[in-house]
Formats: C-alpha cells, sequence, structure tokens
C-alpha cells in the first residue's frame, strides 16, 4: 500500500471518520429497500438524534454520535432523493403495462455476453448491460426526454462493442425492474440498435487502450493471456471458464478481474517512479491522481476499483497537502465519500469485500504480524498475515453469496501474491504502449504472462485438492454461521498461543 | 476544543489497556465495552472516535452536500420540458440536435412514429462556409454535424471547428455555417452553427425555446405549450390532440382550428409560436 500503515510510537490511531463512515454505509444499506418516503422521514429523524446528541457537548461521546448521526441522514436522504428519482417520468408506468417502446439509451458499461437456458432446452446467448434512458417514444408517438437508469437485455449483432457514454437508439419492451437492482425498467430490445453514436473521446481513449491490450495478449495460450487483460482493464472475455472455476475454488477470485489492489499497486508505482524521476510533494500527487483516474475509466468504475481509487484520491490530496498519509481514514473517508456519490455501493457484494479486505490489511494484518513473528522468520510471517486476515474477514460475506468456504483461499493466495504485482505493472505497461506498438506490446505481454501463467498454475493446483471449497449456506445465516466460527477458531488460537507460548511470548 | 486537539496531537503514551485517561472516553469503569476495547487490535485500541467541534462541522457540510446532491438527481430526473434537460450535464446529451424545450422524434434519429412528419431515410444539409466544396449535401438520417462537413469536401486547413459540436445530430433542412458566424437574426440563434431544420429545433443548450418565448408547435411538450400565454394545461392538450390527428401544424394559422383558439387568443399566441 502507499499509505504509511503503522503508527509513531504513542500515537493513538484516528478512527475519527469510522462511525461516520459505518453510520452512513448502514444507513445507506437499510433505506435502499424503504420507499423514499421512509428513507426522508429517516433522514429527518437521523437529524434530530444528531441534534439531541449535540445538545449533550460537554458529555464524552456527544460529537462522536452526532457526527454519525448526521452521516447517516445524509445517507437517508441521498438514497430516498435517488429512489425516488427512479419512479419520476413515464418509464415505470410503462414498464408496469410492458409497453413496447422506442428508446435512445447511454450505453453505462461494456455490454457482455451471458449464457441463459434456452425455454426449449439448450441455452442462447443474450447481450447485457445497465444504460440510461434520456428519450422514449411510447406507440402514441409523443417523444419525453426523461433520465431513468434501465438494465437492458439484447440480443443479436450490434450490441457487443458499443462502448460506455455512446448513445443508442432501439426498439423493444419495458418490463418491471428485477427486484433488488436500483432501476426504473428493464429494457427487452427487439433488435439490434437502430442508430448509435459515439464515445465520449476520453471512452474512445479507453477503448483504444482496452483493444491494444486484447491485440497484444492474442498470441499468448489462453490461460494467462485472458489472465492478463483481467488484471489490467477487466477485460475478461477470453478467459477459460475452466480458469474462472479454479480461481473461484481457491478463493483468488479478486485476481480474476481488476480490482482494488491493482490500483492500489499501479498507484505505488506510479508514485514510486515520480519521486525517482524528482517530482516534489504536488507533481507526485498530480502523477498518482492522473494515473487513478485514467486507471478507473481504462477499467471501468466497479466498486472495488472505485473504493480503491477513492482511496487512492485521498491518500494523494493528502501528499499534495503535506498531510500525513494514514492509510484507515483514508478508508473511511472513500467509503462515506462512495456512499454519498452512488449510494447502491452500500448494497454491492464487491464494493463489501473490497473495504473489509481493506480493513482487515489494516486493523488485523499488523498484530497477526507480530504474532506471527514469535514463531517463524518475519518475511513469511508478514507475508502469511495478509491473506489470513483478508480471508478470515471476507470468508463470511464470500459464504453468504457464494456459497462455499475457500479452505485453500490462504495458502493459494500466499504464493499467488508475489506475482500479482509484477503481473499487474508490466500489463499495464503492455496496454500504455500497445496503442502504438504492437510488436513491442506483444513482446512485453510476454513476460508479463509469466506471473499471470505462475497465478494460473496456482489456481489449477489447489482447485484439485480435495476439499478446496466447502459448501455453506447462503445469505445472512451462513455469513453469521461462519462469522461465529471464525471468532472460534481465532479465539482458540490464541488459547492455544497463549498456553504454548507462554515462555517465547 | 483547542485542548482536545492539542491531546490529539501531542504523542500521549497510552496505559497498558491502550486507552488514555481522557474526556474522550466515557467515564464507566471497567465494564463489557471497556474489556472489549482493551482485546481490540493494537491497531485500533485506543483509538480517538471524537471528530471534535470542526470536525463535526465539516462532516455537517457533507451529509447536506450529499442530501443536496440526492435532491439533485431527483430534479434531474424531471421527464420532458426545458427545464429537465437544462439540468442535464451537456456531455450526457446528444448535443444540440435535442434542445431542451423540443423533444421531436424527428430531431432525434428520424424514428417511425405518428408525428414525424416526412420520411426519415435521408435529409439534405445545406453546408457553407469554410469547407471545401460548399452547397447542399445529401445525407442518411442521423447524421451528424461530422458527417456533413466531410460530405462537403471537408473543412478548409486552418478553419477553426471549436464551435461546432461535431458529434451532435442534423435534422432536414437545416443550414450549417463552417467557420463563419451565422447571420444574426431570429433564426440564428440557433448553438453551434446549425440554422433551420425541419422540426424546428432551433435553440441553444441552455435555453430553449421556453426561455426565448418562441414555442415551435409541431414539437412542443404539454409543458411548453403551457408557458403560453393563456394556455392552460387543456388547451395545450387540444393543441397535442390537433397534432397528433393531422401529423403536424403547417402554418402558424392552422392554430385556429384548435378548439378553444378564437381569434383573441390566435393574435395573442401567434407571434409566440411556429413551426
Amino acid at each position: 500500500m502507499t499509505a504509511d500503515v503503522g503508527l509513531l510510537a504513542g500515537e493513538r490511531p484516528d478512527l475519527r471518520l469510522l462511525s461516520p463512515a459505518c453510520a452512513a454505509w448502514a444507513s445507506a444499506y437499510v433505506a435502499l429497500g424503504w420507499s423514499p418516503r421512509v428513507g426522508l422521514a429517516a433522514a429527518l429523524a437521523w437529524c434530530g438524534a444528531a441534534a439531541l446528541s449535540a445538545l449533550g457537548w460537554r458529555r464524552g461521546w456527544a460529537l462522536t454520535l452526532a457526527a454519525a448521526a448526521l452521516c447517516a441522514a445524509g445517507a437517508a436522504a441521498a438514497v430516498a432523493w435517488r429512489l425516488a428519482a427512479l419512479q419520476r417520468g413515464p418509464l415505470p408506468a410503462l414498464a408496469r403495462a410492458h409497453a413496447k417502446v422506442t428508446l435512445e439509451l447511454v450505453i453505462g458499461a461494456d455490454p457482455r455476453l451471458l449464457s441463459v437456458a434456452g425455454a426449449h432446452g439448450g441455452s442462447r446467448s443474450i447481450v447485457v448491460f445497465p444504460a440510461k434512458a434520456v428519450a422514449v417514444t411510447p406507440d402514441s408517438g409523443v417523444t419525453t426526454i426523461v433520465r431513468s437508469p434501465v438494465f437492458v437485455l439484447a440480443s443479436g449483432r450490434g450490441w457487443l462493442g458499443l462502448q460506455p457514454s455512446q448513445h443508442a437508439v432501439a426498439s423493444g419492451r419495458l418490463s418491471a425492474p428485477k427486484p433488488g437492482e436500483f432501476e426504473s425498467a428493464t429494457f427487452d430490445a427487439s433488435g439490434p440498435p437502430m442508430s448509435t453514436g459515439r464515445p465520449t473521446p476520453m471512452q474512445r481513449l479507453a477503448g483504444v487502450v482496452r483493444s491494444g491490450l486484447r491485440d497484444a495478449t492474442a498470441p499468448l495460450p489462453a490461460g494467462p493471456g485472458g489472465l492478463l487483460p483481467g488484471l489490467v482493464d477487466g477485460d475478461v472475455s477470453r478467459l477459460p471458464p475452466q480458469v474462472v472455476a479454479d480461481f473461484k475454488t481457491t478463493g483468488l477470485t479478486h485476481l480474476v478481474a481488476v480490482s482494488g489492489a491493482n490500483v492500489a499497486i499501479v498507484l505505488g508505482a506510479v508514485l514510486t517512479v515520480a519521486r525517482w524521476v524528482g517530482l516534489r510533494s504536488r507533481g507526485q500527487a498530480l502523477a498518482g491522481a492522473f494515473a487513478i483516474v485514467g486507471f478507473v475509466v481504462v477499467a471501468r468504475p466497479q466498486p472495488s476499483v472505485l473504493r480503491a481509487a477513492a482511496m487512492g484520491l485521498v491518500v494523494v490530496v493528502a501528499l499534495a497537502a503535506g498531510r500525513r498519509r494514514r492509510a484507515l481514514p483514508a478508508l473511511c473517508a472513500a467509503v462515506l465519500l462512495l456512499v454519498y456519490l452512488d449510494p447502491t455501493l452500500a448494497r454491492s457484494v464487491g464494493f463489501a469485500l473490497s473495504v473489509l479486505a481493506t480493513g482487515a490489511l489494516l486493523v488485523v494484518a499488523p498484530p497477526l504480524r507480530e504474532r506471527f513473528a514469535r514463531r517463524m522468520p518475519r518475511w513469511l510471517a508478514e507475508a502469511l498475515a495478509v491473506p489470513t486476515a483478508a480471508t478470515l474477514v471476507c470468508a463470511p460475506v464470500i459464504a453468504s453469496f457464494a456459497g462455499q468456504v475457500s479452505l485453500a483461499a490462504v495458502p493459494a493466495n500466499l504464493l499467488a501474491e508475489p506475482a500479482v504485482a509484477p503481473a499487474t505493472i508490466l500489463g499495464v505497461i503492455t496496454a500504455c504502449v500497445a496503442p502504438w506498438w504492437t510488436a513491442g506490446a506483444q513482446w512485453i505481454a510476454r513476460v508479463a504472462a509469466l506471473p499471470c501463467g505462475w497465478l494460473v498454475w496456482v489456481a489449477r493446483t489447489f482447485a484439485r485438492f480435495p476439499g478446496a471449497a466447502v459448501s455453506w449456506p447462503t445469505g445472512v445465516a451462513g455469513a453469521v454461521d461462519l462469522g461465529l466460527v471464525v471468532l472460534l477458531v481465532v479465539f482458540a488460537l490464541r488459547l492455544l498461543a497463549r498456553a504454548g507460548g507462554e515462555g517465547g511470548a | 476544543m483547542a485542548a482536545r486537539l492539542a491531546r490529539l496531537r501531542a504523542d500521549a503514551p497510552p496505559d497498558d489497556h491502550g486507552w488514555a485517561p481522557s474526556g474522550d472516553v466515557v467515564g464507566a469503569p471497567p465494564s463489557l465495552p471497556a474489556a472489549v476495547a482493551a482485546r481490540l487490535p493494537a491497531t485500533v485500541r485506543g483509538g480517538v472516535f471524537d471528530p471534535g467541534r470542526r470536525g463535526l462541522a465539516v462532516l455537517a457540510v457533507v451529509a447536506l452536500l450529499a442530501a443536496l446532491g440526492g435532491a439533485w438527481y431527483f430534479t434531474a430526473a424531471r421527464p420532458a420540458a426545458g427545464a429537465a434537460a437544462t439540468t442535464r450535464p451537456a456531455a450526457a446529451t446528444a448535443g444540440p440536435d435535442r434542445p431542451p424545450a423540443t423533444a421531436s422524434v424527428g430531431a432525434l434519429t428520424g424514428w417511425p412514429t405518428a408525428t414525424a412528419s416526412a420520411s426519415s431515410e435521408s435529409i439534405v444539409i445545406d453546408v457553407v462556409g469554410r469547407v471545401a466544396a460548399p452547397g447542399v449535401v445529401e445525407l442518411s438520417a442521423g447524421a451528424r454535424i461530422r458527417d456533413a462537413i466531410a460530405a462537403a469536401g471537408g473543412a478548409l486547413p486552418g478553419t477553426d471547428l471549436t464551435a461546432l459540436d461535431l458529434a451532435s445530430k442534423l435534422t432536414d433542412g437545416q443550414q450549417l455555417f463552417v467557420g463563419i458566424p451565422p447571420p444574426t437574426g431570429p433564426a440564428a440563434q440557433a448553438a453551434g452553427g446549425v440554422v433551420g431544420g425541419d422540426p424546428a429545433p432551433g435553440g441553444d443548450s441552455s435555453g430553449g425555446a421556453a426561455s426565448s418565448g418562441v414555442v415551435d408547435l409541431n414539437t412542443a411538450t404539454l409543458a411548453q405549450l403551457e408557458t403560453l400565454p393563456g394556455v392552460g394545461p387543456v388547451l395545450a392538450q387540444h393543441i397535442l390532440d390537433w397534432r397528433a390527428q393531422h401529423g403536424r401544424f403547417g402554418s402558424v394559422s392552422q392554430l385556429r382550428q384548435v378548439s378553444g383558439i378564437g381569434a383573441s387568443k390566435y393574435a395573442a399566441l401567434a407571434g409566440r409560436v411556429r413551426v
């Protein structure tokens, strides 16, 4: 990581943003399940609670509680307004009526191919992507300008390869959004897009980089060649399904597609180079911010990338302001800001895992490392502490949606860890070179394929072990169960350590 | 406050449990919370939670901004009419081809609909100014300013195209001024050097027809018609009904045929509408 994790001797950890961030997150999570009215009422109630606790000024926790309540109020209000906005315009009513409409869409994310079971057995491929409807024309013929997020299901040619920010016109049928999705409607496009616009210049540039990287990795074998673009820009279109399954089984899912760790690695590399070149702190910060923004545009704003990018920006701002860079406050600030900017992240599993893993890295890993270091060489303790902490903290969440617990996660991550940074950095260099020098990019990609091949090998080897993954009940119950198991295991280990290591400790 | 900050900065050595005896900790005897606190990982033990008064103020502002941002999002999602479109970020829209006040199908891409009048197979654009071959060009429906300039032989070297939104779509019958200012006059209020057009979507992307006061009868929405003097929702609906029945207004004078518009009302409206 790029921020200081350790504390100066005697310094008290800065947790001032911890309760506001947690309160905002929890409040947004809950409010996303409410109607807008209830959400706004809750926001007012939180404001009242904040006022009440602020009145008790002198008591120790007054300001802390007031801050948490205010942040919860802000999140509830932000959610309520957004949920209310989803119901605006003609789209929700048209969706309830299953109306045939013509929509002008702005593509929200790369359309991806999905295999679904057909009605008569077999499977068919559909293209799915989120989009924003900007104009709707029902059969009556009166066009309305709207601004409603929709989820698009399409088939046929012409949809794959469209890029975010492109406009497209298509007709089809609206239906109610899937429950739990924060959209105004689902749009079943009946054919190819009638007309399309051009992406914005920034997205065109991102498209050039992505396709360049795809071309540069094309000659490589499928496993590492498919993984490399995934690590850099999240493009997993070439990755064989078996490799993806292996990564899931061994708890390496965060390596399949780009994640927060990759952002941190790139930011760290850029800052190091900037310092090397002799840039002052302002220049370093600028270079870092530029790298972060570029990375988010190219790799697409997925939850974990956003988490890392926001955190990185906070760190970079601290760098520019000459403040001490402290990671935990940066993480809290990132959570708070992102929940405010896009409250739907509060229910995103990817976001939760990213935050939890980072939190584990910052809070749980250092003491774990100290503990391990009593019994093993320091480098091993260091290497073991990070995956252990992240796995222990993330396992309940993963179990709740994936229905399995990966027992191989800690050793697999331990072995995979050293390869991630070289693979990412070489991949980014490939991506930067590819648009203007394909031959050179292919050379670099060949080197980058070595660590990628190692990752694929680790996943395949560990996936073969019996019991690599144990199935577990899904849902909240599963998460709570596993959380309790983790706590019990930790407690038992502590007792064992105390009993066995009294003399050494 | 000052004392609290000072304490924050001073590297006060934590006691055994990591809890410095300070006002930040509720003055409770060693209880369950204290016992839990003492067992927290060293990285967070004895942490400072109190944001201080200034911190509280900053967080309050941030929370307020979040709530206001949500409200803005809600406002921006308002359907139709100029108000919604003016709050839309320009980058997210297709450009001046769909001016906020005139949500016309024809202006968009020529979709087949009841109100779209002319056939939308192709459009004819008059390209004038600093292009290699000025003149009338025929383009496929949905063509953009970039295509029109290309069809006219391309812009001459040294022509500044920044004032033109090259990505914006054209509509039939428009005149495109490349590198020269459009002639002044009521018709030339259009943005980006584009003037005229069949559904006449003139009007810039910020103001729109509603603010300039002239409403296009063939593209106006209910809300825009209501901005006209003496036009309420009922009369506005009558106008829309007439338009739906007849396809489009051929001239402003056909307004007289709409039920509810007599001579005096027509006189009041005639100067405020166009076709």
